[in-house]
Protein backbone atom coordinates (compact mmCIF):
# COMPACT_ATOMS: atom_id res chain seq x y z
CA UNK A 1 0.00 0.00 0.00
CA UNK A 2 1.43 3.47 -0.89
CA UNK A 3 0.87 7.24 -0.01
CA UNK A 4 -2.72 6.12 1.33
CA UNK A 5 -3.74 9.01 3.78
CA UNK A 6 -6.04 7.82 6.66
CA UNK A 7 -7.76 10.37 8.79
CA UNK A 8 -8.47 9.80 12.00
CA UNK A 9 -11.06 12.26 13.78
CA UNK A 10 -10.58 13.21 16.95
CA UNK A 11 -13.16 13.71 19.87
CA UNK A 12 -13.79 15.29 22.57
CA UNK A 13 -17.04 14.07 24.81
CA UNK A 14 -18.94 16.44 26.91
CA UNK A 15 -20.60 15.38 29.73
CA UNK A 16 -23.19 17.40 31.20
CA UNK A 17 -25.66 15.01 32.65
CA UNK A 18 -25.67 13.07 35.72
CA UNK A 19 -24.98 9.65 35.56
CA UNK A 20 -28.90 8.93 36.62
CA UNK A 21 -30.22 10.88 33.81
CA UNK A 22 -32.62 8.35 31.17
CA UNK A 23 -29.87 6.72 28.75
CA UNK A 24 -26.95 9.14 28.36
CA UNK A 25 -24.57 7.20 30.36
CA UNK A 26 -25.52 4.01 28.26
CA UNK A 27 -25.46 5.95 24.98
CA UNK A 28 -22.40 7.72 25.88
CA UNK A 29 -20.49 4.49 26.28
CA UNK A 30 -21.74 3.11 23.15
CA UNK A 31 -20.88 6.10 21.44
CA UNK A 32 -17.19 5.66 22.67
CA UNK A 33 -16.76 2.48 21.85
CA UNK A 34 -18.37 3.67 17.94
CA UNK A 35 -15.51 5.87 17.59
CA UNK A 36 -13.06 2.94 17.96
CA UNK A 37 -14.88 0.60 15.85
CA UNK A 38 -14.39 3.28 13.08
CA UNK A 39 -11.06 3.81 13.39
CA UNK A 40 -11.46 6.84 15.13
CA UNK A 41 -10.52 8.31 18.39
CA UNK A 42 -11.52 10.34 21.66
CA UNK A 43 -9.46 12.47 22.38
CA UNK A 44 -11.02 13.34 26.19
CA UNK A 45 -13.91 13.25 28.54
CA UNK A 46 -14.73 16.15 29.95
CA UNK A 47 -16.97 15.96 33.22
CA UNK A 48 -18.36 19.43 33.87
CA UNK A 49 -21.83 20.88 34.69
CA UNK A 50 -24.06 17.61 36.00
CA UNK A 51 -21.91 15.74 34.70
CA UNK A 52 -19.09 16.23 37.40
CA UNK A 53 -21.76 13.41 39.41
CA UNK A 54 -20.13 10.68 37.56
CA UNK A 55 -16.66 11.44 39.01
CA UNK A 56 -18.84 11.06 42.50
CA UNK A 57 -17.05 7.43 44.07
CA UNK A 58 -20.17 7.89 46.44
CA UNK A 59 -22.51 8.04 43.90
CA UNK A 60 -24.67 5.35 44.44
CA UNK A 61 -26.74 4.26 41.38
CA UNK A 62 -30.03 3.29 41.93
CA UNK A 63 -31.62 -0.41 41.00
CA UNK A 64 -30.22 -1.95 38.18
CA UNK A 65 -28.84 1.40 36.74
CA UNK A 66 -25.37 1.19 34.79
CA UNK A 67 -22.64 2.10 37.78
CA UNK A 68 -21.03 5.04 36.88
CA UNK A 69 -17.84 4.51 38.21
CA UNK A 70 -17.29 0.85 36.92
CA UNK A 71 -18.08 1.86 33.57
CA UNK A 72 -15.53 4.34 33.43
CA UNK A 73 -13.02 2.69 35.08
CA UNK A 74 -13.48 0.29 32.11
CA UNK A 75 -13.39 3.16 29.69
CA UNK A 76 -10.26 4.26 31.31
CA UNK A 77 -8.64 0.62 31.07
CA UNK A 78 -9.32 -0.47 27.75
CA UNK A 79 -8.90 3.39 25.61
CA UNK A 80 -6.68 4.88 27.96
CA UNK A 81 -8.90 8.16 27.61
CA UNK A 82 -8.45 11.08 30.16
CA UNK A 83 -11.40 11.71 32.18
CA UNK A 84 -11.13 14.94 32.64
CA UNK A 85 -13.22 16.94 35.59
CA UNK A 86 -13.85 20.28 36.55
CA UNK A 87 -12.74 20.58 39.70
CA UNK A 88 -14.32 23.61 40.63
CA UNK A 89 -17.77 21.98 39.57
CA UNK A 90 -17.25 19.55 41.68
CA UNK A 91 -16.68 21.29 44.79
CA UNK A 92 -19.56 23.52 43.99
CA UNK A 93 -21.76 20.74 43.94
CA UNK A 94 -19.82 19.22 47.45
CA UNK A 95 -17.69 16.83 45.39
CA UNK A 96 -14.88 17.30 46.71
CA UNK A 97 -11.40 17.65 45.06
CA UNK A 98 -7.98 16.64 47.12
CA UNK A 99 -7.30 20.25 47.53
CA UNK A 100 -10.45 21.01 49.07
CA UNK A 101 -11.44 17.87 50.78
CA UNK A 102 -7.97 18.66 52.45
CA UNK A 103 -8.44 22.35 53.38
CA UNK A 104 -11.35 21.30 55.00
CA UNK A 105 -10.05 19.24 57.06
CA UNK A 106 -11.44 16.07 55.40
CA UNK A 107 -9.65 12.83 55.16
CA UNK A 108 -11.13 11.66 51.93
CA UNK A 109 -11.82 13.34 48.71
CA UNK A 110 -14.79 12.13 46.54
CA UNK A 111 -12.54 12.29 43.42
CA UNK A 112 -10.36 9.40 42.59
CA UNK A 113 -8.86 7.68 39.83
CA UNK A 114 -9.62 6.96 36.36
CA UNK A 115 -10.76 10.68 37.15
CA UNK A 116 -8.48 13.59 36.70
CA UNK A 117 -8.84 16.71 38.89
CA UNK A 118 -8.45 18.92 36.54
CA UNK A 119 -10.35 21.91 34.78
CA UNK A 120 -11.65 24.12 32.14
CA UNK A 121 -8.28 24.92 31.32
CA UNK A 122 -7.04 21.61 30.23
CA UNK A 123 -10.42 20.76 28.47
CA UNK A 124 -10.30 23.96 26.38
CA UNK A 125 -6.36 23.58 25.40
CA UNK A 126 -7.02 19.90 23.90
CA UNK A 127 -10.04 21.22 22.12
CA UNK A 128 -7.70 22.79 19.51
CA UNK A 129 -6.76 19.90 18.46
CA UNK A 130 -10.48 18.30 17.63
CA UNK A 131 -12.40 17.82 15.09
CA UNK A 132 -16.03 17.19 16.75
CA UNK A 133 -17.53 18.00 19.75
CA UNK A 134 -20.37 15.62 21.15
CA UNK A 135 -22.14 16.34 24.33
CA UNK A 136 -24.41 13.90 26.43
CA UNK B 1 -7.24 22.99 58.92
CA UNK B 2 -10.82 23.72 58.18
CA UNK B 3 -12.24 26.97 56.54
CA UNK B 4 -13.06 28.87 58.90
CA UNK B 5 -9.29 29.30 60.41
CA UNK B 6 -7.48 31.76 58.33
CA UNK B 7 -7.70 35.71 59.09
CA UNK B 8 -5.87 38.49 60.08
CA UNK B 9 -6.36 41.46 62.70
CA UNK B 10 -7.44 44.56 61.09
CA UNK B 11 -8.58 47.04 63.38
CA UNK B 12 -8.92 45.13 66.30
CA UNK B 13 -10.95 43.13 63.92
CA UNK B 14 -10.63 39.27 62.73
CA UNK B 15 -10.98 39.41 59.04
CA UNK B 16 -11.62 36.17 57.60
CA UNK B 17 -10.12 34.74 54.83
CA UNK B 18 -9.03 31.45 52.66
CA UNK B 19 -5.79 29.83 53.39
CA UNK B 20 -4.50 31.37 50.26
CA UNK B 21 -4.93 35.07 52.03
CA UNK B 22 -7.80 36.16 50.08
CA UNK B 23 -11.05 38.17 52.01
CA UNK B 24 -13.92 35.19 52.27
CA UNK B 25 -15.91 38.58 52.38
CA UNK B 26 -14.77 41.36 49.93
CA UNK B 27 -17.44 43.62 51.19
CA UNK B 28 -15.15 43.84 54.68
CA UNK B 29 -12.29 45.33 52.90
CA UNK B 30 -11.33 48.57 53.82
CA UNK B 31 -8.52 50.81 51.77
CA UNK B 32 -6.27 50.50 55.00
CA UNK B 33 -6.15 46.62 54.55
CA UNK B 34 -4.14 47.15 51.19
CA UNK B 35 -0.65 47.94 53.11
CA UNK B 36 -0.81 44.76 54.69
CA UNK B 37 -2.12 42.61 52.24
CA UNK B 38 0.41 44.05 50.21
CA UNK B 39 3.09 43.01 52.87
CA UNK B 40 2.12 39.59 52.75
CA UNK B 41 3.02 39.55 49.05
CA UNK B 42 6.32 40.84 49.31
CA UNK B 43 4.79 44.15 47.13
CA UNK B 44 5.91 47.52 47.49
CA UNK B 45 2.97 50.19 47.30
CA UNK B 46 3.35 53.18 44.46
CA UNK B 47 0.52 54.93 42.96
CA UNK B 48 0.69 53.22 40.16
CA UNK B 49 -0.10 49.53 42.14
CA UNK B 50 -3.13 51.11 44.07
CA UNK B 51 -4.40 52.71 40.60
CA UNK B 52 -4.31 48.61 39.23
CA UNK B 53 -6.10 47.55 42.85
CA UNK B 54 -8.99 49.95 42.71
CA UNK B 55 -9.43 49.53 39.19
CA UNK B 56 -9.60 45.93 39.51
CA UNK B 57 -11.92 46.35 42.49
CA UNK B 58 -14.35 48.43 40.39
CA UNK B 59 -14.23 45.71 37.88
CA UNK B 60 -15.25 42.88 40.56
CA UNK B 61 -18.06 45.66 41.74
CA UNK B 62 -18.89 46.42 38.62
CA UNK B 63 -19.11 42.85 36.93
CA UNK B 64 -18.95 40.42 40.02
CA UNK B 65 -16.30 38.64 38.34
CA UNK B 66 -12.93 38.59 38.78
CA UNK B 67 -10.64 40.03 35.92
CA UNK B 68 -8.67 37.38 34.15
CA UNK B 69 -5.19 39.01 32.68
CA UNK B 70 -6.72 39.11 29.35
CA UNK B 71 -9.73 40.96 30.43
CA UNK B 72 -7.58 42.97 33.21
CA UNK B 73 -5.10 44.20 30.34
CA UNK B 74 -8.39 44.87 27.50
CA UNK B 75 -9.98 46.74 30.36
CA UNK B 76 -6.89 48.45 31.72
CA UNK B 77 -5.96 49.50 27.81
CA UNK B 78 -9.97 50.64 27.20
CA UNK B 79 -9.70 53.49 30.76
CA UNK B 80 -5.63 53.98 30.74
CA UNK B 81 -4.67 53.21 27.28
CA UNK B 82 -1.95 50.80 26.00
CA UNK B 83 1.01 52.17 28.28
CA UNK B 84 -0.69 50.88 31.41
CA UNK B 85 -2.93 48.29 29.26
CA UNK B 86 -0.10 45.82 28.68
CA UNK B 87 0.51 42.55 30.37
CA UNK B 88 4.22 43.93 30.50
CA UNK B 89 3.44 47.11 32.65
CA UNK B 90 0.82 44.70 34.62
CA UNK B 91 3.81 42.16 35.33
CA UNK B 92 6.04 44.32 36.39
CA UNK B 93 4.29 45.70 39.33
CA UNK B 94 3.25 41.96 40.46
CA UNK B 95 5.61 39.90 39.53
CA UNK B 96 3.76 36.83 40.44
CA UNK B 97 0.73 37.38 38.60
CA UNK B 98 -1.78 40.54 38.03
CA UNK B 99 -5.15 39.06 38.23
CA UNK B 100 -3.48 36.64 41.16
CA UNK B 101 -1.93 39.39 43.41
CA UNK B 102 -4.12 42.56 42.41
CA UNK B 103 -6.98 40.20 43.24
CA UNK B 104 -5.78 40.01 46.73
CA UNK B 105 -4.68 43.32 47.65
CA UNK B 106 -8.30 44.45 46.06
CA UNK B 107 -9.84 42.45 49.06
CA UNK B 108 -11.76 39.84 46.02
CA UNK B 109 -11.99 36.59 45.64
CA UNK B 110 -9.50 34.27 44.53
CA UNK B 111 -10.16 34.08 40.71
CA UNK B 112 -11.18 31.17 38.97
CA UNK B 113 -8.58 28.37 38.36
CA UNK B 114 -8.95 28.59 34.56
CA UNK B 115 -10.07 32.33 34.15
CA UNK C 1 -9.89 29.41 12.33
CA UNK C 2 -13.03 26.43 14.62
CA UNK C 3 -15.56 28.87 16.19
CA UNK C 4 -17.65 27.37 19.14
CA UNK C 5 -21.09 28.26 19.71
CA UNK C 6 -22.26 27.96 23.57
CA UNK C 7 -26.24 28.19 23.73
CA UNK C 8 -27.36 28.93 27.05
CA UNK C 9 -31.07 27.33 27.19
CA UNK C 10 -31.66 27.57 31.17
CA UNK C 11 -33.27 29.60 33.34
CA UNK C 12 -31.33 31.32 36.39
CA UNK C 13 -34.07 31.18 38.58
CA UNK C 14 -34.10 29.26 41.62
CA UNK C 15 -30.52 27.75 40.96
CA UNK C 16 -27.14 28.41 39.87
CA UNK C 17 -26.90 26.01 37.27
CA UNK C 18 -26.63 29.14 34.70
CA UNK C 19 -23.22 30.42 35.89
CA UNK C 20 -21.61 27.15 34.41
CA UNK C 21 -22.55 28.45 31.12
CA UNK C 22 -21.26 31.56 31.52
CA UNK C 23 -17.81 30.02 33.38
CA UNK C 24 -17.58 27.89 30.12
CA UNK C 25 -18.34 30.63 27.80
CA UNK C 26 -14.64 33.29 29.24
CA UNK C 27 -12.34 29.97 30.03
CA UNK C 28 -13.05 29.50 26.06
CA UNK C 29 -11.73 32.85 24.85
CA UNK C 30 -9.20 32.31 28.09
CA UNK C 31 -7.51 29.53 25.98
CA UNK C 32 -7.56 31.17 22.44
CA UNK C 33 -11.23 29.98 20.97
CA UNK C 34 -13.49 32.03 18.83
CA UNK C 35 -17.04 31.63 20.88
CA UNK C 36 -20.26 32.87 19.85
CA UNK C 37 -23.51 33.21 22.19
CA UNK C 38 -26.96 32.17 21.98
CA UNK C 39 -29.55 32.93 24.19
CA UNK C 40 -32.75 30.52 23.41
CA UNK C 41 -35.68 28.99 25.41
CA UNK C 42 -35.71 29.69 28.90
CA UNK C 43 -32.09 30.93 28.46
CA UNK C 44 -33.49 34.56 27.29
CA UNK C 45 -34.98 34.65 31.34
CA UNK C 46 -31.12 35.65 31.89
CA UNK C 47 -31.35 38.75 29.90
CA UNK C 48 -34.11 40.33 32.30
CA UNK C 49 -33.35 43.30 34.01
CA UNK C 50 -31.98 43.47 37.16
CA UNK C 51 -34.81 44.71 38.91
CA UNK C 52 -36.91 41.36 37.84
CA UNK C 53 -34.01 38.74 38.64
CA UNK C 54 -31.34 38.24 40.37
CA UNK C 55 -29.39 41.35 39.54
CA UNK C 56 -25.99 39.55 39.57
CA UNK C 57 -26.90 37.58 36.72
CA UNK C 58 -27.30 40.83 34.09
CA UNK C 59 -23.56 42.01 36.07
CA UNK C 60 -22.05 38.80 34.94
CA UNK C 61 -23.10 38.36 31.59
CA UNK C 62 -21.94 41.90 31.23
CA UNK C 63 -18.43 40.89 31.34
CA UNK C 64 -18.42 39.05 27.96
CA UNK C 65 -16.77 41.51 25.63
CA UNK C 66 -14.55 42.11 28.20
CA UNK C 67 -13.28 38.20 27.74
CA UNK C 68 -13.35 38.84 24.17
CA UNK C 69 -17.10 37.70 23.48
CA UNK C 70 -18.65 39.80 20.57
CA UNK C 71 -20.64 37.80 19.10
CA UNK C 72 -23.86 37.70 21.21
CA UNK C 73 -27.33 36.34 20.21
CA UNK C 74 -31.06 36.21 20.92
CA UNK C 75 -33.62 33.62 19.65
CA UNK C 76 -36.22 36.09 18.36
CA UNK C 77 -39.10 33.11 18.71
CA UNK C 78 -38.11 32.38 22.70
CA UNK C 79 -38.37 36.20 23.38
CA UNK C 80 -41.87 35.95 21.87
CA UNK C 81 -43.35 32.90 23.26
CA UNK C 82 -42.14 33.76 27.11
CA UNK C 83 -42.67 37.40 26.54
CA UNK C 84 -39.47 38.37 27.86
CA UNK C 85 -38.00 41.99 27.60
CA UNK C 86 -34.49 42.17 27.30
CA UNK C 87 -32.60 44.87 29.67
CA UNK C 88 -31.67 48.06 27.13
CA UNK C 89 -28.64 48.14 29.46
CA UNK C 90 -27.40 44.69 28.26
CA UNK C 91 -29.14 44.75 25.13
CA UNK C 92 -26.66 47.21 24.14
CA UNK C 93 -23.18 46.30 26.01
CA UNK C 94 -23.32 42.71 24.36
CA UNK C 95 -24.63 44.22 20.68
CA UNK C 96 -27.14 41.38 21.36
CA UNK C 97 -28.61 40.30 17.90
CA UNK C 98 -31.44 39.03 17.35
CA UNK C 99 -32.43 35.63 15.58
CA UNK C 100 -34.98 34.47 13.51
CA UNK C 101 -35.04 30.09 12.35
CA UNK C 102 -33.07 31.24 9.10
CA UNK C 103 -30.85 33.31 11.22
CA UNK C 104 -30.60 30.16 13.83
CA UNK C 105 -29.82 27.97 10.85
CA UNK C 106 -27.12 30.24 9.45
CA UNK C 107 -25.46 30.49 12.88
CA UNK C 108 -25.48 26.46 13.31
CA UNK C 109 -23.71 26.37 10.03
CA UNK C 110 -21.41 28.40 10.80
CA UNK C 111 -19.96 26.91 13.59
CA UNK C 112 -17.26 24.26 14.25
CA UNK C 113 -18.67 23.15 17.35
CA UNK C 114 -21.81 23.29 19.83
CA UNK C 115 -22.25 23.01 23.85
CA UNK C 116 -25.67 23.62 25.38
CA UNK C 117 -26.07 24.78 28.73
Amino acid sequence: MRGVFVFMAKYSIVITSTPDSGDALARVLRFIDGVYDNGDEVSNVFFFHQGVHHANRFFVPMGNSINALASWTSVKTKYAIPLIVCTTAANKRGILDDEEAKSLGETQSHIAPPFNQSGLGEFFTLLHDCDHVVQF
Amino acid sequence: MSKGEHQFTYNNTAIPTDKAGYLLDHTQWEKGMVELLAKSENIELTEAHWEVVMFVREFYLTYETSPAIRALVKAMATSFGPEKGNSRYLQRLFPKGPAKQATKLAGLPKPARCL
Amino acid sequence: MSKLLIRFSQSPFGNALAQDGLDFALAATNYGHEVAVLFEGDGVFQLMDSKNHPSTFAKRLSVMPMFDIEECYVCMKSLENLNVSPSEKLLQSLELQQLDTLGKLDLFESVTHTVTF
